[in-house]
């Protein structure tokens, strides 16, 4: 330890001699040691050379000719200012030391009234009403499945959004002379990341800040598609549960019918048959005809007993959104029949 | 209220800036005969003897004349008319120069021979020549710590670097002085063999 300091002390007198010369009085700090002889003789040397050089001495007058030209020398303003301060990081680098601040506070404000429009609804997670069959979870289901797409898209995002992120989290590489640069895009890339998330947290909150909840599903209305989502939005939550639990004396029939139903492969399978055989095609059709029409006439079945406990203002609301919907076109159907419309 | 010359000198530089800001005149003066000497010394350096060094050295104090509220600490006052001086060193020096040492020719002088020992006014030159080739911020850096006898806090002001970064020019700036002079090593010495 002792021998550290010394060296310490040692390798300070050499820079001190390197920098200041021999002359101790010169130096910045007192340090008792003694550095190497050539060190301290090359030292030594360069001062007396040092000491050679001119020390000019003002021009005769020069005093003089100053004190005259300062009547010359009209006031400055005082805006004409020369600041005298040490070397210090100045203040422009601190503000963008926070300019990450800003593109996420603008995220997180632009997803807080976006949530409060409403707009996020179909990106947000949400609350399912009437039967959930363990086919709508997210898990196990394909992505390419376009009615699963809205459902659980704002789930993806999330997760897409958490590996885009893992390249912070791994080792950092060895250094290299862009290293720099890649770091830096690795930060802009999770700012990036980071501000699309607040973008949906920043929905989730004014949405359940605005219409206490999240956004809500109406699942069985759609099995018989005729009774637009909509309706079911703005005829009120009691009134919504009641005729929602129309639909769920229906849902075990759903269930029935959905597992009766034959699969879209069975009809492939009788395609690519070797050898081709119509009759087993033909077959499979028939089939999936069949099932489908007795689950449509189940979904009728549901939609007249709903109908029926309509009160008249409620036929007229959706009679208005069903022919809402045959007018605003595909985008509105989509929105409305959406994910688990059958 | 007009003072005598002795009580000017009794004043601190705070004091005298005071009066300068009340456009007194001998105040002022008091102030000039402090520093005009060390920064027209600077000046004179940096310029490498140029025939502008006065005028230079003479912006410095008018600046502070017109203005002497820009100052905010009195106590840097020196370094201040240092930092002031230097700049105007730096802007003049991206103008055509004329009459600076390196731009004179390079005469042999007549009385200077190998065999004899250098007199002083040789020596001189010689090292005001090799000073003044040295890099800009190490020529600095080497008059304000060495023949000023700044502090190397004062010259890092000046110099808007950090006190190492003072250390490091001061140290590069010696070794290159050293390196230059080398032929004229032993001669500069009185003849002592220290290489």
């Amino acid at each position: 330890m002792g021998n550290e300091m010394e060296q310490d002390r040692d390798k300070r007198i050499e820079d001190l001699l390197a920098s200041y010369g021999a002359n101790r009085a010169r130096w910045p700090q007192a340090l008792e040691g003694s550095a190497p002889a050539a060190a301290e003789a090359d030292a030594r040397a360069i001062d007396r050379v040092l000491a050679q050089a001119s020390m000019p001495e003002l021009p005769v007058g020069a005093m003089d000719r100053l004190m005259a030209k300062l009547d010359d020398a009209a006031p400055a303003p005082e805006s004409n200012v020369v600041l005298f301060r040490p070397a210090v990081q100045g203040p422009r680098r601190r503000i963008w030391r926070y300019a990450a601040a800003l593109p996420l506070a603008a995220s997180l404000a632009l997803g807080l009234y976006l949530g409060s429009r409403g707009t996020l609804d179909t990106l947000l997670p949400h609350r399912h009403h009437g039967q959930r069959g363990p086919e709508r979870r997210c898990a196990g289901r394909p992505r390419r499945d376009r009615r699963h797409r809205g459902l659980c898209r704002g789930k993806h995002l999330m997760t897409a959004n958490r590996h885009r992120s893992r390249p912070a989290r791994a080792p950092a590489p060895p250094r290299q002379p862009d290293a720099h640069r890649s770091s830096r895009w690795i930060k802009i890339a999770l700012v990036a990341s980071l501000a699309v998330n607040l973008l949906f947290v920043g929905g989730g909150i004014a949405r359940f800040a605005m219409h206490g909840g999240p956004p809500e599903r109406f699942a069985n209305s759609s099995q018989m598609q005729l009774i637009p989502r909509r309706f079911l939005g703005d005829v009120g939550g009691e009134r919504r549960r009641e005729l929602l639990a129309i639909f769920k004396t229906y849902g075990p029939s759903f269930k029935e019918g959905r597992k009766t139903r034959p699969r879209p492969g069975d009809g492939a399978d009788a395609l690519d048959a070797g050898p081709y055989d119509p009759a087993r095609t033909k077959a499979a059709i028939a089939q999936f005809g069949s099932a489908s029409a007795t689950l449509m006439e189940t979904g009728g079945n549901a939609a007249e007993e709903m109908i029926g406990k309509l009160t008249p203002d409620e036929r007229k609301l959706l009679a208005q959104h069903i022919r809402m919907r045959d007018q605003s076109g595909g985008r509105m159907r989509k929105m409305d029949d959406g994910p688990g419309g059958d | 209220m007009e003072r005598d010359a002795p009580a000017y000198r009794q004043m601190t530089d705070q004091g005298l800036l005071a009066l300068a800001g009340a456009r007194d005149r001998a105040a002022f003066a008091e102030i000039v005969a402090r520093y005009y000497q060390p920064v027209y010394r600077l000046v004179w350096r940096m310029t490498n003897g140029g025939a502008d060094a006065e005028d230079i050295a003479q912006d410095a104090f008018v600046r502070l004349w017109q203005n002497p509220a820009q100052l905010r600490e009195a106590g840097a006052l020196k370094g201040w008319l240092m930092r002031v001086a230097s700049n105007g060193v730096i802007d003049r020096s991206r103008k055509p120069r004329h009459g600076a040492l390196d731009d004179a020719p390079e005469v042999a002088d007549p009385q200077a021979r190998p065999d004899e020992p250098m007199d002083r006014a040789q020596a001189a030159k010689l090292v005001d020549r090799a000073i003044g080739r040295l890099p800009e911020r190490q020529r600095l850096a080497l008059t304000l710590v060495y023949f000023e006898g700044l502090t190397n806090i004062a010259a890092a002001e000046v110099l808007e670097v950090s006190v190492e970064a003072v250390e490091s020019l001061l140290a590069r700036a010696r070794r290159s002085l050293k390196e230059s002079l080398a032929p004229e090593w032993r001669d500069l010495l009185g003849g002592l063999a220290e290489n």
